[in-house]
């Protein structure tokens, strides 16, 4: 069989495996050439920070000689992939995009990536990010900002910048990001791609760096909802080295023909927070090619979700203070203790050196918000909010099956935009920490482009479904991209490169 | 009074700032704290959600994984987990004097 005539990097992680798995093209090839358009990319995106091509081509070579002598491919056999700089890969450097941790190798797999792998899937690099997670624009990386594949000017948004900008600018057809307040399915907005964020405990986070422990989830991005769906597949399911991962079996995927007889809630404050635009006319035209397309649209109010920012910025910032004590100095990472005499001197130079603003702020903010005398009013009260949010989102699932809204207030911004107003780039993540915080499943996905500020700029829908529903979160979201975006954008960059 | 504005709000910043090893100079400590207050300024409203009858969240979902069996397991080499510190002496990381005064 000879291969179809697209190149590689057109065709999604599950036609790749495919023709892989035919014999059609080869693992090696691809993974070559995958390499090639990384090393031509990569200067002017910075959506890598590490690669590792030996490994890669040894495991391409793997690969194809265990198929040639029989054994079952994968279902994503030879798919070259890459992960977020926090996710744990052998050998590979895991650096957080944090000064702290520049040149850590992982000595250990983390259990997402190693069903991905068993699968067949090959790490190629590790890609860009803001440091440790924290930020929505990957401007806040040690190793510089990640650029948005359709705009070099714009950010690709945060935190998993670079997986984003991998994915959109045909580096790779699949990548993982993790999601704590919206860091997979807001740069997947930016981007023009699709992100989806499982319900929290649905996949394994063994081998995710923690950032904050009860929003942590490791999440999936790809050019359309179909390989969010087999990577999801892959890697949920209970885990022994993750207590917190969900045991149930998981769900079957879901075939929905059509909208019809689909109750989909349409939440007024989220709508109500796109300006007047070009972004806000594009939101209203797909609701109502959602509508055409046979779903019943239900109004629905999430009074609350308006204190998300603030709750969430509060709990995950006194999680993060706690998860990031460990970088003392002492253990691996970064020592930087010229001078210092004691070990609490060490320790506190080392982390006054490690560590980012964006990251010295929140670990400032969730030390304070967490301290006698300041608990009750702050923590306490967030966690409290948070649980005012849960119980909204419960109440609107009687209503309707799935929520949609649009997954960011606004495309993607100039990359400075909001140097020096950490509240303003905080207002970035309005519509998705609010689901972060009741742990729900959502997708976002490309739904057309909007000419802002001189460029043409992707825009996303964002699906919310009850907790635990990801399955219909996704078959909903492979009718509704169909809908309202039936053929996949493609960035300007990548037409370049190509 | 705004947390902004705060005298006492800034030095409690300040205090958590040392409290998590943050050795930060003065004037970086005084950006940051007052970068940290206009936050909570911003964040002030949380303070008007009425709560009552909320529980505080601790996690979406009630933990429901299995636990491993307690019992020794293999770990992961110890040579290879030294390499990876910052100082070791080959059979231990190695840090300053912790206890008994400067090193």
């Amino acid at each position: 069989m000879s291969p179809t005539a697209r190149a590689w990097h057109d065709l999604d992680a599950a036609q790749l495996a495919l023709e892989h798995a035919r014999g059609a093209r080869s693992v090696v090839a691809t993974i070559d050439d995958c390499l090639a358009r990384i090393a031509a990319s990569n200067a002017g995106l910075n959506a890598f920070l590490a690669l590792d091509a030996e490994r890669a081509r040894e495991r391409a070579r793997l690969l194809e000689s265990t198929a040639r002598a029989g054994a079952a491919p994968g279902r994503l056999h030879g798919v070259p992939i890459a992960i977020k700089a926090n996710q744990a890969c052998r050998g590979l450097e895991t650096n957080c995009a944090s000064r702290m941790l520049a040149g850590w190798r992982a000595p250990y797999t983390a259990t997402a990536v190693e069903r991905l792998e068993a699968e067949g899937a090959i790490v190629v690099g590790a890609t860009n990010m803001d440091e440790f997670a924290m930020g929505s624009t990957g401007e806040h990386s040690a190793f510089g900002p990640t650029r948005n594949p359709w705009s070099v000017a714009h950010a690709p948004g945060g935190s998993s910048s670079g997986s984003a900008a991998a994915v959109a600018a045909r580096l790779v057809p699949l990548a993982l990001g993790s999601d704590t307040g919206g860091s997979v399915r807001q740069p997947a907005a930016w981007c023009g791609i699709a992100g989806l964020k499982p319900t929290w405990g649905r996949v394994s986070r063994h081998g995710l760096v923690a950032f904050a422990s009860s929003l942590d989830c490791i999440a999936p991005l790809a050019r359309g909802v179909g390989d969010l769906e087999l990577a999801l597949s892959i890697m949920a399911g209970a885990d022994a080295r993750d207590a917190s991962c969900l045991p149930t079996p998981f769900a079957a995927p879901i075939a929905l023909d059509g909208l019809a007889g689909l109750r989909l809630g349409v939440v007024a404050e989220w709508r109500a927070a796109l300006a007047q635009g070009p972004a806000r006319d594009l939101h209203e035209a797909n609701l109502s090619a959602l509508r055409a397309a046979g779903a019943e649209l239900v109004e629905v109010s999430l009074a609350t979700t308006r204190h998300a920012i603030a709750c969430y910025y509060i709990v995950a910032a006194v999680e993060a203070a706690s998860n990031l004590s460990r970088y003392d100095g002492a253990r691996y990472g970064l020592r930087a203790d010229e001078g210092a005499r004691t070990l609490l001197a060490s320790m506190s130079a080392t982390r006054r050196a490690g560590f980012g603003a964006e990251v010295q702020r929140r670990i400032v903010l969730g030390t304070w918000a967490h301290s006698a005398g300041w608990s009750a009013r702050w923590h306490q009260q967030a966690a409290r909010v948070r649980t005012k949010v849960a119980r909204e989102f419960a109440a609107a699932f009687e209503r309707c099956d799935l929520l949609v809204g649009p997954t960011a207030p606004t495309p993607a911004l100039r990359l400075g935009a909001h140097a020096g107003d950490p509240a303003a780039m905080y207002a970035c993540d309005a519509l998705t920490t609010p689901v972060s915080l009741a742990g729900l499943p959502a997708a976002s996905i490309p739904a057309g482009l909007v000419e802002v500020d001189g460029a043409r700029l992707p825009f996303g829908l964002q699906l919310v479904g009850p907790l635990e529903a990801d399955m219909l979160v996704l078959a909903a979201a492979r009718v509704a991209e169909r809908v309202v975006c039936p053929e996949p954008l493609r960035a300007p960059v990548e037409e370049a490169s190509s | 009074m705004s947390p902004a504005h705060d005298p006492a709000t800034l030095q409690a910043l300040r205090d958590a700032a040392a409290l998590a090893r943050l050795d930060l100079g003065g004037d970086e400590a005084e950006r940051l704290c007052a970068d940290v207050a206009r936050i909570l300024a911003e964040f002030e409203l949380l303070q008007q959600v009425d709560t009552s009858g909320c529980e505080p969240m601790v996690a979406p979902l009630e933990a429901r994984g299995t636990l491993r069996e307690g019992g020794p397991e293999d770990s992961l080499p110890r040579d290879e987990l030294l390499a990876l510190a910052p100082r070791s002496d080959g059979e231990h990381y190695v840090v300053k004097k912790a206890i008994g005064g400067e090193a």
